[in-house]
């Protein structure tokens, strides 16, 4: 079966959102979906594999003849994508077992370093290996980081292109006392200009030290700068081109891409592709938003 | 002969009438999709007021206003209301010789509105300049010992200005090279031969942002203009659309652009929101200063007063067209229209949009309203 990527699952749903009545969807709309949405040369199959997906997950049994039912994490899902609530989304994704497989995979593993596109041979050894003791292929490892990285229960180095586990948090985990002393040490290490030290630097140590992903640093550190504004100072800088080709993922909240469709609707533009509108991509180095500003640089002000 | 005159030639039987007349109209007052008007901004009072001010004291500081919207909030009529506002108070003889220079499609590099701006001056000025410096022969000497970023572009005029003989046979041409020249185009051999001998390609966005200055002093030295006000529309595109590489490079011309120009130029610059890569260039920023939002239409009473400016409008030019003077009545009725049609298409857009957390914007709703005109009018 060929791996389905996140952006297609995403688009999947989001057509059955548009088309669903209650909490069923008719076969006929679920195959119109498929033609859509994909351009597999064999849509029957394809359709076949997307729904053994979906029913594996949970989130479609059968109903009546001709007729599928979206079931109640179906629903949760949808909430929680709607609100762009990466944990709760991940725990839609997680009901998925061959995904579920891959987030033990990585925890026990930690890190993996990604093989280059052309190391054929590093890719068939860590192919070989994750198949032995995971039962995971190479291109299922491949697609599901992507999954993991988008819904910040992993985080990918740009600068040790290395796969870290990234799950290790959620709102009380980890505290902001540990999360703050981490930051402190990871800021003393840092290659520092006149105090500053670039923010997306600081999270590649923190991350990895504590074994969270990107999301979580933004999040943490946001409520730390809420909560001990004097602790530290953030500041803009000037661009600089990013020294590497890995980016951020984070997938997008639909409400926000409902949004945009709508307002394009209103003003009778062109749709953006589907594909485009799911995830967000960013590099590390251009920091990270609070309150609208873009902010690049880190210098501590109280001494720990 | 007068304009007036020639077209009473042209008067015809119309075989078709136009169902607009009726409604003392020329034609649907709402403009559709993306259609920007100079004749009409409805409410953005402090957005004017801002505006206004600076345009009133037009003096040798940095003169900048940024201004935000979402697509479809209006930054493109309001840029172009402006453009109007500036000509009509500069020939009323509110303001000094300030004149409006409206900017988009910002290209791939800051030539690419350079040529804009070069275009507009050229065609605003280039003649009366060229007189200018033909009437007063120590002129150009003076100008370009005292503007010394001028020095080369009147050398390259020299040959406009003085041509050497009584009847030039390649004035147009040797106008056409120079404004090429001075656009930034490779200028072919044969054409260069009729400007100065020597003269420097303007190859790099400096010199180019250089001579722009120049060309502003020499301009404001003989009197012919005092500013002009720039008025910048898709400004985000530059940090949406564009690699890092070419992105950074922009941006770098783009201040170079503000800082130079600060004395001759109100930079007015409209943009959605937070354009994606524009936090990168804090430089940038702060130069366009804290952004003035453009106001969604919040409410019933301002949908109306939306609907009313637009027919006022439109019933002003049928007057016009008309050679009548205009009848109070008709220009503040909003017939064929009523207060309750316009607020259901308020209210039901009002529904829509707020299911998705969206305002009402003047691109939503004045299509709407050109839409409910059709009906009425070329319906019957």
């Amino acid at each position: 079966m060929d791996p389905i990527t996140l952006e297609k699952i995403l688009s999947v749903v989001d057509a059955i959102e548009e088309r669903r009545e209650g909490n069923q969807l008719t076969s006929s709309a679920f195959s119109q979906i498929i033609a859509e949405q994909t351009r597999a040369k064999d849509l029957a199959r394809r359709g076949q594999d997307i729904l053994r997906i979906l029913k594996a997950m949970g989130w479609i049994v059968p109903g009546g003849t001709g007729t599928l039912c979206l079931t109640q994490r179906y629903t949760d899902f949808i909430s929680a994508w709607d609100e762009g609530d990466l944990l709760r989304i991940n725990q839609g994704l997680a009901n998925y077992p061959p995904y579920a497989s891959f987030l033990v995979c990585l925890r026990e593993e930690q890190a993996i370093r990604i093989p280059g596109r052309q190391d054929k041979e590093a890719r068939q050894e860590l192919g070989r290996r994750l198949k032995e003791e995971y039962d995971i292929t190479f291109v299922a490892f491949d697609t599901f980081r992507t999954w993991a990285l988008a819904v910040g229960q992993a985080y990918l180095s740009p600068f040790k292109e290395t796969l870290y586990w990234g799950g290790n948090w959620d709102d009380q985990r980890p505290s902001l006392e540990t999360f703050k002393d981490t930051c402190w040490k990871s800021y003393c290490e840092a290659k520092k200009t006149s105090g500053y030290a670039n923010i997306g630097r600081l999270a590649d140590v923190v991350c990895r030290r504590l074994n969270i992903s990107f999301q979580a640093f933004e999040i943490k550190i946001i409520t730390l700068v809420k909560t001990k504004p004097s602790l530290f100072v953030l500041a803009p800088a000037t661009i600089r081109t990013p020294s590497r080709f890995f980016q951020a993922i984070t997938i997008r909240p639909r409400s926000k891409v409902l949004k945009e469709r709508l307002a394009a609707r209103l003003l009778n533009q062109p749709e953006k592709p589907a594909k485009s509108q799911w995830l967000e991509h960013r590099y590390l180095e251009d920091g990270i938003r609070i309150n609208g500003r873009l902010l690049k640089l880190i210098r501590w002000e109280e001494s720990q | 002969m007068t304009l007036t005159d020639d077209l009473r030639l042209l008067e015809v039987a119309i075989e078709r009438p136009n169902p607009y007349e009726r409604q003392s109209l020329v034609k649907n007052p709402f403009p559709g999709h993306g259609d920007a008007r100079a004749d009409a901004c409805t409410n953005q009072q402090q957005i004017k007021q801002a505006f206004v001010d600076i345009l009133r004291n037009f003096g040798p500081e940095a003169k900048r206003l940024r201004i935000n919207g979402e697509s479809g909030a209006g930054k493109t009529n309001i840029l172009c209301y402006f453009e109007r506002l500036t000509e009509e108070a500069r020939l009323r003889g509110f303001i000094g010789a300030i004149y409006p220079i409206y900017v988009f499609a910002p290209g791939d590099s800051y030539f690419a509105i350079h040529e804009q701006i070069v275009e507009k001056l050229s065609a605003l000025f280039l003649g009366d300049m060229a007189i200018a410096l033909q009437t007063t022969p120590k002129l150009g000497d003076t100008l370009k010992t005292e503007v010394k970023q001028a020095a080369e572009l009147l050398t390259a005029l020299e040959p406009i200005v003085r041509p050497g003989m009584l009847f030039d046979p390649y004035e147009e041409r040797r106008r056409d090279a120079f404004i090429q020249w001075l656009k930034g185009h490779k200028v072919p051999t044969r054409e260069k031969k009729l400007l100065r001998d020597g003269l420097p390609d303007i190859n790099s966005a400096s010199l180019a942002i250089r001579f722009l200055d120049g060309l502003l002093q020499v301009l404001k030295r003989v009197e012919l203009c005092d500013g002009i006000v720039l008025l910048f529309d898709e400004f985000e595109e530059i940090f949406e659309g564009l690699t890092r590489a070419r992105q950074a490079r922009y941006a770098q011309d783009l201040r170079h652009l503000f800082d130079t120009l600060q004395e001759m130029v109100f930079f007015v610059v409209a943009t959605v929101p937070e354009p994606r890569d524009l936090g990168q260039y804090p430089a940038i920023v702060r130069r366009l200063g804290d952004p003035l939002r453009l106001q969604p239409i919040d409410s019933v009473d301002r949908a109306i007063d939306y609907v009313r400016d637009y027919l006022r409008v439109g019933r002003e030019q049928y007057f016009k067209v008309q050679e009548k003077q205009p009848d109070q009545a008709i220009l503040d009725t909003l017939e064929p229209l009523t207060q309750e049609s316009i607020a259901q298409e308020y209210q039901a857009l009002e529904t829509e949009v707020r299911r998705e957390g969206l305002d009402v914007l003047p691109g939503y709703f004045l299509p709407r309203m050109r839409q409910q005109m059709q009906n009425i009018v070329e319906g019957n």
